[in-house]
């Protein structure tokens, strides 16, 4: 293809959006307004997902060490732990440690106990998968010097059960959401191109490649595609920045936490881009290619 | 130039449009096409720029076989022909100049050739002022000529017109008329399908008739023979 040619095809796609002025702002609406659904969609669900990972990563495994185990006994079973693949971090806490950690949370009456400590030393484990807590306790169980494994037996289970529905449900609200998207930009480029049927059949006429035809139209829909996503990206990158420097300092030592808008905002923008532009051609392509068959 | 052996065109609703067509037309010639509604003219002139698939049957234009070219071959069909209709098909929110220079910038044609060659035709079909109008601001016997002008603009060996004065009154019809004759003299083949008595009768030319599909008559200089 010539420079000249693809430079008319610039310059016909540009001209084609101001020549079909109702088209265009038809498009453009349509795109803007599912643009903002998921958008808003996306923020809602990351912020829903940060937090639940914090919550899982919050998931630890307390291993009690067996009283009549002696250090020799201790440090093989430190080491034995350290040698399970699916785990993240291990960390010894000695039975004074954990007394003086009861005595911080709960108060001085528990200092009594300082004289005869009834406390475990203890190992805390937390999994490289969060989800995958019970194998890894079950597998900790198994090895010798060991009093108790715990980590919230049941509760745990619940969160993650919860956590992973809520989740899958967020998944299929953004794939219906998304589908509805495509199927309503879809649906006005095409009629904004069936109005333009005998542009193209003139077009055929005077001996038009498809391709020829075709581009000038991708291109219109890549246009649509940006202009659609300029308003839903301006207000999320605004708006949830505001929100979060009003929200954010109240949550501060709060287990919930907000996801910090950068870079989340402009990934999140990203993303609405190139879905836009990947839309806005899959519109065109699909109504230009009816009118190309001969 | 245009040679069919024995086509026949069968429509998915049954009508048969074409039944056994042959003919030839040679280079330099005007035939006018003519036939009541409904006889097949118009399928006689869509099968010669691919419009319509023969069913069966062989049609050679300008060397190419139209019959078995493939789809994407098409266009290089099209490039080769010029094609006028009665409703003139120009694209409304083209200006005159625009309408006439699409037809080069399809096949790539630098810019400057473009001007140049769609200033020539602008001038030979007489709207060299209107050239920055658009369609709609122009009478119907201009919207025809700046039709003619792209048909024309690429120099194609043969123009087909199908019923091109069909919505002019007669004098702007004789205009027409006259840059069709003015083609076909620069040697350029003409093949137009028509229901104007009048011009068929005063300017006599090869008349192909055509009923039921079929080829009635092919007489050379002859007269429209329809009481229409």
């Amino acid at each position: 293809m010539k420079a000249n040619t693809i430079k008319r095809h610039f310059r016909e796609s540009f001209k084609s959006l101001g020549r079909n002025r109702w088209m265009t702002v038809a498009s453009v609406s349509a795109v803007t307004v599912t643009l903002i659904l998921v958008g808003v969609f996306m923020l809602l669900m990351s912020n829903f997902n940060y937090i639940a990972d914090n919550m899982e990563d919050d998931v630890e495994i307390k291993v009690l060490i067996d009283l009549t185990a002696d250090e020799e006994a201790e440090k093989a079973l430190l080491t034995a732990i350290s040698h399970i693949p699916s785990i993240a971090t291990y960390e010894y806490s000695s039975k004074d440690d954990e007394l003086q950690k009861l005595i911080a949370d709960f108060g001085e009456d528990w200092a009594l106990y300082e004289q005869s400590n009834p406390l475990h030393n203890v190992i805390y484990v937390r999994a490289l998968n969060p989800q995958e807590t019970a194998q890894v306790a079950a597998e900790i169980e198994k090895l010798a010097s060991i009093e108790e494994v715990a980590y919230g037996q049941g509760k745990v289970e619940r969160l993650f059960d919860a956590l992973n529905l809520a989740r899958n449900m967020g998944l299929v609200l953004i794939a219906g959401l998304l589908f509805t998207a495509i199927f309503l930009i879809a649906n006005t480029i095409r009629i904004t191109i069936m109005a333009r049927g005998d542009e193209i059949e003139i077009m055929k006429l005077v001996g038009a490649s498809n391709s020829f035809v075709r581009i000038p139209f991708l291109l219109e829909g890549v246009w649509l595609g940006i202009l659609g996503s300029i308003i839903p990206i301006g207000l999320l990158v605004v708006i949830y920045n505001q929100l979060y420097d009003v929200i954010a300092p109240r949550l501060s030592g709060q287990l919930i936490q907000l996801v910090p808008p950068t870079p989340l905002v402009y990934e999140v923008s990203a993303l609405l881009i190139g879905l836009a532009i990947v839309i806005g051609v899959f519109g065109s392509f699909m109504s230009v290619r009816k009118f190309l068959r001969i | 130039m245009i040679e069919m052996k024995d086509v026949y065109k069968k429509y998915p609703n049954g009508v048969i449009a074409s039944n056994g067509i042959s003919v030839k037309i040679n280079k330099g010639e005007f035939v006018y096409v003519v036939g009541p509604s409904g006889a097949g003219k118009s399928t006689f002139i869509k099968l010669m720029y691919r419009e319509e698939r023969a069913t069966s049957g062989s049609i050679i234009v300008n060397n190419t076989d139209v019959t078995a070219l493939r789809d994407q071959k098409v266009p290089l069909l099209r490039r080769q022909l010029g094609v006028v209709f009665q409703d003139f098909k120009l694209l409304p929110r083209l200006t005159v100049y625009e309408n006439i220079a699409f037809a080069l910038e399809v096949i790539e044609q630098q810019p400057t050739i473009v001007k140049e060659k769609v200033m020539h035709v602008i001038a030979k079909v007489g709207l060299a002022k209107k050239a920055q109008h658009f369609p709609h601001e122009l009478s119907g016997g201009e919207q025809q000529r700046v039709a003619i002008a792209r048909a024309i603009v690429n120099k194609p060996a043969v123009v087909i017109a199908d019923e091109p004065t069909g919505n002019l009154d007669p004098d702007t019809a004789w205009g027409i008329m006259d840059i069709f004759h003015e083609i076909n003299q620069d040697g350029t083949t003409i093949v137009m399908a028509t229901h104007n008595k009048d011009i068929v009768n005063s300017l006599r030319r090869r008349v192909i008739a055509i009923d039921g599909g079929e080829i009635v008559r092919d007489e050379y200089g002859g007269d429209y023979g329809y009481e229409s």
